[in-house]
């Protein structure tokens, strides 16, 4: 509340002082912001999901889904409550989670009809089932039998992605950049990737999930981020085709629909503060970018990405809701709550 | 309290142009005049040069233009419009800026570049401490090679990186020449805690001949590309000895609070 207090008193300060500051000002369109490309654009609420944050306070905002009830979930690393869940329109509904200081990754997954949470935790140095409402049903603890990890601390684990048959592959992306490949019990089937330039390796393995687009040949996305690539496997780790997005920090893919959207960490050459949404279509290519430059392909090749509104900070990760808007949640961003695209 | 009036007008043209809006007063979206614009991209293909320079701009956002300067003055709506890469044939600072109908203006964005003619190619640069492994460029040559190390400065052959709280530079000229001015080409990036020095002293033989004291480190200053003169005494010199006294202890804002700062250079000119 006291944020969306603090947002209007801002814009009515400014729109003040352009007032003063020309005779026109006062009667210029007050217009909202509309951001993005093609089909893809959007009205912006800054003050979504705001909350006071002495009650329900949060550090990193890491990830967000959308259960089959509809509501919103948040992970942030904060401990008090590392689980906020809203109403698509931004009220709190409850809170849970004690138990995670390193809580990153945020996968849900429908099992025989019920919603369960996947949380890469990196502190913890493993990754956690819980049913909808926090209940731990299995713990995937560092994967000792890959032979790639002496140590528990060096397994730092962001991203989970869990297939139909029940198989979960973990991305060990602060780590050593491997993609643990599990079976539902728990046992580690097979170990792929690891860390380097080659097309089959990895520069921050940051996130994953299960391309289900093509229904008959489902297939991995896995985003590495510092070389500004989506990178296709096949389930069983053999490597397939990249996507090349230059200037483009992406943190993990999430698939709605037939589109891929991806939240820009940081853009260009990387600096602070230069975040973005990438949304590509159909066919992997960026369509539409959020708060960054337009998409512009010349011979194949995308021009190299930047920032162009200062709305986002380091967006982390983007959640789809069925009406396509999207909620963004962000990394060390000034310990905000998410803001919401309004899709038109 | 002189605002209540217009937030009654505003309030009332939000409510009367948008009955969506009307429903939902608690979720108004974000205005474009409130949404501030990134400042322009710059790009040149050097920052040090001997006759001329291109520079271009870049800036992809519907509507808006680049402005900009060249006598280093803000850059303001009446400045000249950018609209196609300039060719500078003298040191400049530019300064350029993003504007929109709608949006909020950027902030300045800036880039200094360099004609230089000096004769620092081929003397022998000595350094202590040496530069850290990972960033240790292709050696001191580096130094003299009038090649602008870029803002990625991990990757690229062009920036020595040091982490120690003094770094002596011994340099020795090929042939005695006369001097007034040393420029140590630097970086801020506080992201990457790299800082600019606190203190840079030039000396000939034991006898101090210019120092430059510089700011404290802002926290609203992220990222630059620097370059710092330091006027010395205006004479007939063989060899320099430059002494840069780095940020020892990374200011309480920061996550790198307390312990010393990085210091990255890319070239050392002289005039």
């Amino acid at each position: 509340m006291e944020r969306r207090g603090f947002i209007k008193k801002t814009a009515i300060a400014s729109a003040g002082m352009l007032a003063s500051s020309s005779a026109m000002g006062m009667f210029a369109p007050y217009k909202d912001a509309i951001i993005g490309h093609g089909d893809f654009r959007y009205k912006i609420d800054m003050s979504w999901g705001t909350l006071n944050a002495e009650n329900y306070p949060v550090n990193d905002c890491h990830e967000m889904v959308q259960d089959s009830k509809g509501r919103i979930l948040l992970l942030t690393n904060h401990t008090k409550n590392n689980v906020i869940v809203y109403d698509k329109s931004g009220k709190l509904i409850e809170v849970w989670g004690t138990d995670y200081p390193g809580a990153h990754g945020l996968t849900l997954k429908v099992e025989n009809g019920e919603d369960f949470l996947y949380i890469s935790d990196n502190v913890r140095h493993e990754v956690i089932k819980t049913t909808i409402d926090g209940k731990v049903v299995q713990i995937f603890p560092y994967p000792a039998a890959s032979g790639k990890y002496a140590k528990k601390e060096i397994y730092i684990p962001t991203e989970t992605a869990i297939h139909d048959n029940g198989d979960v592959y973990v991305a060990d992306g602060y780590g050593e950049q491997y993609i643990m490949h599990y079976n539902a019990k728990g046992e580690l089937l097979h170990t792929f990737g690891g860390r380097g330039d080659a097309d089959h390796l990895f520069n921050n393995a940051h996130g994953i999930c299960i391309d289900s687009r093509n229904s008959s040949n489902p297939t991995l996305l896995i985003t590495a981020r510092q070389q500004n690539k989506l990178k296709r496997f096949t389930l069983s780790g053999e490597y397939l085709e990249s996507y090349d997005l230059p200037g483009a920090y992406i943190c993990r893919p999430v698939i709605h629909k037939e589109n891929v959207y991806l939240a820009t960490i940081w853009s260009n050459d990387g600096s602070e503060g230069t975040g973005f949404i990438s949304i590509l279509d159909k066919n992997n290519k960026l369509v539409s970018a959020p708060g960054g430059c337009t998409p512009d392909y010349a011979n194949g090749e995308l021009n190299k990405m930047y920032q162009t509104l200062k709305i986002f900070t380091h967006p982390h990760d983007v959640c789809v809701d069925e009406d396509e808007n999207l909620y963004v949640a962000q990394w060390n961003s000034g310990k905000t709550y998410p803001i919401k695209l309004v899709r038109i | 309290m002189r605002y209540t009036q217009l937030v009654i007008v505003l309030l009332g043209l939000l409510f009367s142009c948008n009955t969506k809006e009307k429903e939902e007063e608690e979720s108004a979206y974000l205005t474009a005049v409130n949404t501030l614009m990134a400042a322009p991209l710059l790009e040149c293909e050097n920052l040090f040069f001997t006759d001329s320079v291109k520079v271009a701009m870049k800036f992809s956002l519907p509507d808006s233009n680049i402005k900009y300067t060249l006598d280093g003055s803000d850059v303001r709506a009446e400045s000249k419009t950018y609209e196609k890469p300039l060719l500078l044939d003298k040191t400049t600072l530019l300064k350029a800026k993003n504007f929109h109908p709608e949006f909020q203006s950027s902030n300045d964005a800036s880039i200094k570049v360099i004609k230089t003619n000096s004769k620092l190619a081929g003397s022998k640069i000595d350094v202590n401490p040496n530069p850290n492994e990972r960033y240790k460029a292709t050696g001191t040559s580096s130094l003299t090679d009038h090649i602008k190390g870029t803002s990625s400065f991990a990757n690229g052959n062009a920036w020595l990186g040091f982490q120690s709280d003094s770094i002596r530079m011994e340099i020795k000229l090929s042939q005695a020449q006369t001097l007034s001015k040393v420029i140590v080409s630097t970086m801020v990036n506080h992201g990457a805690w790299i800082f600019v020095p606190k203190k840079i002293t030039v000396f000939s033989g034991t006898r101090e001949i210019g120092k430059v004291d510089l700011p404290k480190p802002s926290k609203e200053d992220t990222f630059r590309l620097e370059f710092i003169d330091i006027p010395i005494k205006k004479d007939i010199y063989d060899s320099l000895s430059i002494m840069v006294s780095s940020v020892n202890e990374i200011p309480e804002w920061h996550q790198g609070k307390g312990t010393v700062a990085w210091f990255f250079t890319d070239e050392i000119l002289v005039e």
